[in-house]
C-alpha cells in the first residue's frame, strides 16, 4: 500500500519488550479499511477466546484509517479496540485530539500493543522508530502530570506530537477506566484497565511522515465539498454555539434523560442546569483536534466554591448528565469538578456517574448500608458524596473497590438483589439517553457490540427524534420525518441499515458527530477513493460496515454471547416511576422480542439465537 | 416593520404552522423582537423554552438568520427578515 495508508503496522510485545513491523495487507484493508474494522480482524484472528481480558493475551489495536487526517472532518481521532473487562467480549472506544494523525505521522496506521511488561513503560513511536522507556517516573502520576512529563520527554523540534495515557484508575485496574489523549478520552469499555494490566502506561507518538495521496486534487475537493456541507449545516452552529451540554435541555423535556438510576426518562432540571453552565462555567468553545469545522468542545473552569476547578475541557453533555441526573444532583459545579476528577484519574465518566447512582439506588433500598458504604451518605442527591465515592473508586478503596468492577460485576458481588438496579448491556453501563422516547435507540442500546452506548455503532434517538437519516434513505432507512418516535414496528429493519451507515465514522477513525452535519457514506466515500485510489462508493462502504459488524458480533459469539445479551434491563422498558411521562404509555417498549425478531431478520441472522447465517457470512466473505 | 419567525425541530411543535409573521417597531433590533416574543406568544410558550421574567428564550435556542447566527441582542433586524428558531436533539 503506498497511497492513502503509511502501510505499516508496528507491533510491540511488552513480554519481550521487542517491537516489529509489518505491511498493512492490501485485501484486508480493501475489506475493511481501517479502525475498528481492521482492528476487528486482527483481534478476531489473534485473541484466543475465553481469554482473560486483563491479562498477557488480551491485545490492544490503536487504529487509524487513510482519513485520519487533520483536514478531513473529524479526521483527528483514533479508535480503540481489544477485548474489554467489563463485557468480556468486543470492546472499542474512540478518542477525540490529534493523537490519529499524530500516529501516522509517526508513520504507522495501526499499533497492536500485546503480552505484558514486568515493570512499568510507556511506548515512544517518532519518525518511525519505537522505544519502550522506563515509567517507574510517572507510576501514580493523575493523567495531565504524565502528559506533560512524557511531552517534555519527546525529541525537541517535535512540531506534531500526542500522548494517549492511563491514570492512576487504569494502573490500578478500574474496569472502566479509560485512556487520556489530555481531556479527550478513549473512554468507554475499559482500555485504561487493559493498558494498566500490561503495565504499559502510556503511548506517545509524533513526527512528520507525510502521506501519498493516489490524487491529491480530487482529495482536496471532497474535503472541501464536505467542510462546505458542514460548514451550512444547522446543527454544525448548534454544536458550535451550545457544545453537547445543551443536551441537557432538548432530553430533559422530550423524555431522554436518565434519572435517578433510570427510575425516570425526565426530571425538570436540565434547562436550569444548562443555562448555569452557560452563564457561569463555560470560558470558550474549543475544536478537539487541529481543524475541525464543528468546535462543540468547550472550556470551562469552576471559578470559587467548593468544587473550584481550573479550566479544561470538559462539561459534555454526557458527563455532566452522568453526575446530575442519574443521582439527583442539582450542583452543576459539583458534576464538572466530576467530570474533572474522572479526566485526571482517568475514568470513563459515564460508567463513574451510573456505578454512582447504582450505588445510591442499592443504599436507598437498603441492600448497602451506611457502614458498608464507608460512613458515606449516598442518599438520592447528596452532592458532596460525588467525589468522595470517586476517589474512593480510582484508588479502590472500601465500597470503591467494589464498584470499580463496574454495576454488573459489582451487583453480583453484593447480592441481596443488587443485580435489578444495574442498568447495563453486555455490562456495559447505560449512556444518558432513554430508549424509553426512542425505540430505535433502544435497539440500538441491545444490540450494540460493545453494550450499552448511545453512539457506537449508532445514535438511534438523532433518527427518531432528531429526524436525521444520515443519508441513508437512499441506502433503505425510511424517511425519519414520516416515523413516530414513538412506534416500534420497522425500527429493527431501520436500525439494521443505520448501523452499517454509522458505524463508517468508527471504521474511518473519524468523529461521529459529522454525520450529524451532513457528511454521509457519500462523501466519506469519495475523500477515501480520492487518497487511496480505490473506486469505492457509498454503497460499499455501507457493505464494508455490514462485514465489520458481523465480524465483531462473531467475535462476541466466540465468547458466548447470543440473544440474552441484547436484552434491554427491564426498568428501562417500562414506565418511569415519576416526570411527566409517568403515565404515558407509549413510553415503554411493548414488544420488544418482535423488534429484535424484525432486526435479526434485516441483519440475516438466525432470529431464535441472533447468529449470522451461513448464507450472511458468506455473502461478507466472511465465511473460512 | 415586519419579520418572520421560522420554528423548527423541537419548537416546532408549539408552532405547527412553522412559521410566524411578528411586528416590531421600524428598525427594530433582537431584543425589541424578543420583547415582542414575550408580549405576544408567551402564552403560547411552555415555562420551559422563555423566560417570562427575563424576556429571552430559557435553555438553548439557536437563532439564525441568512445562513449566521444572531447573538448580539443589539442586531438591527430589516423589514422582511426571515429569522430561524430552533432546538435541536442530537446524541452527545
Amino acid at each position: 500500500m503506498n497511497t492513502g495508508y503509511m502501510g505499516q503496522i508496528l507491533r510491540v510485545d511488552l513480554t519481550s519488550g521487542s517491537c516489529s513491523t509489518e505491511a498493512i495487507d492490501t485485501d484486508t484493508a480493501r475489506k475493511f479499511v481501517g479502525g475498528v474494522g481492521y482492528a476487528a480482524r486482527i483481534l478476531f484472528n489473534e485473541v484466543t477466546p475465553g481469554i482473560d481480558p486483563m491479562g498477557p493475551d488480551n491485545k490492544l489495536v490503536f487504529a487509524t484509517s487513510p482519513l485520519s487526517d487533520n483536514l478531513v472532518p473529524g479526521g483527528g481521532s483514533v479508535s480503540v479496540c481489544f477485548k474489554s473487562p467489563v463485557s468480556h467480549a468486543w470492546g472499542e472506544s474512540r478518542s477525540g485530539g490529534n493523537f490519529g494523525p499524530n500516529l501516522r505521522r509517526a508513520g504507522f496506521d495501526l499499533l497492536v500493543i500485546q503480552g505484558r511488561s514486568e515493570t512499568p513503560v510507556y511506548l515512544e513511536v517518532v519518525d518511525k522508530k519505537a522505544c519502550l522507556k522506563d515509567a517507574a517516573g510517572i507510576v501514580g502520576k493523575d493523567v495531565y502530570e504524565k502528559t506533560d512529563i512524557i511531552e517534555a520527554q519527546m525529541p525537541t523540534g517535535l512540531k506534531r506530537k500526542s500522548v494517549m495515557c492511563i491514570g492512576p484508575a487504569g494502573e490500578n485496574k478500574v474496569s472502566f477506566a479509560s485512556i487520556m489523549c489530555r481531556d479527550r478520552a478513549a473512554g468507554r469499555s475499559g482500555g485504561g484497565a487493559v493498558m494498566g494490566a500490561k503495565n504499559i502506561l502510556a503511548v506517545a507518538v509524533g513526527g512528520s511522515a507525510k502521506v501519498i495521496h493516489a490524487d491529491k486534487k480530487a482529495f482536496m475537493t471532497a474535503v472541501k465539498d464536505s467542510v462546505q456541507t458542514i460548514k451550512e449545516n444547522e446543527v454544525c452552529a448548534w454544536f458550535n454555539e451550545f457544545g453537547t451540554t445543551a443536551d441537557l435541555s432538548g432530553a430533559d423535556e422530550s423524555g431522554d434523560l436518565p434519572t435517578k438510576n433510570w427510575r425516570s426518562n425526565s426530571w425538570g432540571a436540565g434547562t436550569e442546569l444548562f443555562d448555569h453552565f452557560q452563564k457561569n462555567i463555560l470560558v470558550r468553545p474549543k475544536q478537539c483536534y487541529t481543524g475541525c469545522p464543528i468546535g462543540c468542545g468547550r472550556v470551562c473552569e469552576v471559578k470559587q466554591g467548593p468544587y473550584k476547578t481550573p479550566e479544561h475541557e470538559g462539561g459534555e453533555y454526557e458527563t455532566v448528565a452522568a453526575f446530575t441526573a442519574f443521582s439527583l444532583n442539582k450542583d452543576m459545579d459539583a458534576a464538572v469538578h466530576c467530570g474533572y476528577l474522572c479526566n485526571k484519574w482517568g475514568m470513563d465518566t459515564i460508567s463513574a456517574g451510573a456505578v454512582i447512582s447504582f450505588a445510591m439506588d442499592c443504599y436507598n433500598e437498603g441492600i448497602l448500608t451506611k457502614e458498608e458504604a464507608d460512613g458515606v451518605d449516598l442518599s438520592w442527591g447528596h452532592t458532596p458524596s460525588l467525589p468522595v465515592l470517586l476517589e474512593k473508586i480510582a484508588l479502590r478503596q472500601g465500597l470503591g473497590d467494589t464498584l470499580a468492577l463496574g454495576v454488573r460485576a459489582a451487583a453480583k458481588k453484593i447480592g441481596k438483589g443488587a443485580e435489578k438496579f444495574a442498568i447495563h448491556v453486555k455490562g456495559l453501563e447505560g449512556a444518558a439517553h432513554d430508549p424509553r422516547s426512542s425505540k430505535a435507540l433502544g435497539l440500538a442500546y441491545g444490540t450494540a457490540n460493545r453494550g450499552m452506548c448511545h453512539i457506537h455503532p449508532v445514535d438511534g434517538m438523532s433518527y427518531d427524534k432528531g429526524k436525521m437519516d444520515y443519508g441513508l434513505q437512499k441506502y433503505g432507512v425510511r424517511d425519519p420525518e414520516k416515523v413516530d418516535q414513538w412506534d416500534e414496528k420497522g425500527k429493527g429493519r431501520d436500525m439494521a441499515i443505520l448501523q452499517q451507515g454509522q458505524i463508517l465514522p468508527d471504521i474511518l477513525s473519524t468523529c461521529k458527530f459529522m454525520g450529524y452535519a451532513g457528511i454521509t457514506p457519500d462523501h466519506w466515500a469519495k475523500m477515501l477513493s480520492a487518497t487511496t485510489g480505490w473506486d469505492i462508493d457509498g454503497k460499499e462502504l455501507i457493505r464494508v460496515g455490514e462485514r465489520v459488524l458481523n465480524l465483531q458480533r462473531l467475535f462476541n459469539m466466540r465468547e458466548s454471547l447470543g440473544r440474552k445479551d441484547d436484552m434491554l434491563p427491564e426498568r428501562v422498558l417500562c414506565l418511569p416511576e415519576s416526570g411527566p411521562f409517568k403515565e404515558e404509555e407509549k413510553c415503554t417498549i411493548k414488544a420488544y422480542d418482535d423488534l429484535l425478531d424484525e432486526y435479526y431478520e434485516a441483519c440475516g441472522w438466525d432470529i431464535k439465537t441472533g447468529v449470522p447465517t451461513d448464507a450472511k457470512l458468506r455473502e461478507l466473505d466472511l465465511l473460512e | 416593520m415586519e419579520v418572520i419567525l421560522e420554528f423548527d425541530n423541537v419548537l416546532k411543535q408549539y408552532y405547527p404552522q412553522k412559521k410566524l409573521s411578528m411586528k416590531i417597531k421600524d428598525d427594530g433590533i433582537l431584543l425589541d423582537l424578543f420583547q415582542s416574543i414575550g408580549r405576544l406568544e408567551a402564552p403560547n410558550l411552555p415555562e420551559s423554552i422563555w423566560n417570562y421574567h427575563e424576556a429571552r428564550f430559557r435553555g438553548p435556542v439557536l437563532i439564525t438568520s441568512g445562513g449566521r447566527v444572531l447573538r448580539d441582542k443589539n442586531e438591527k433586524l430589516f423589514n422582511g427578515q426571515q429569522i430561524q428558531l430552533r432546538r435541536c436533539i442530537v446524541g452527545g
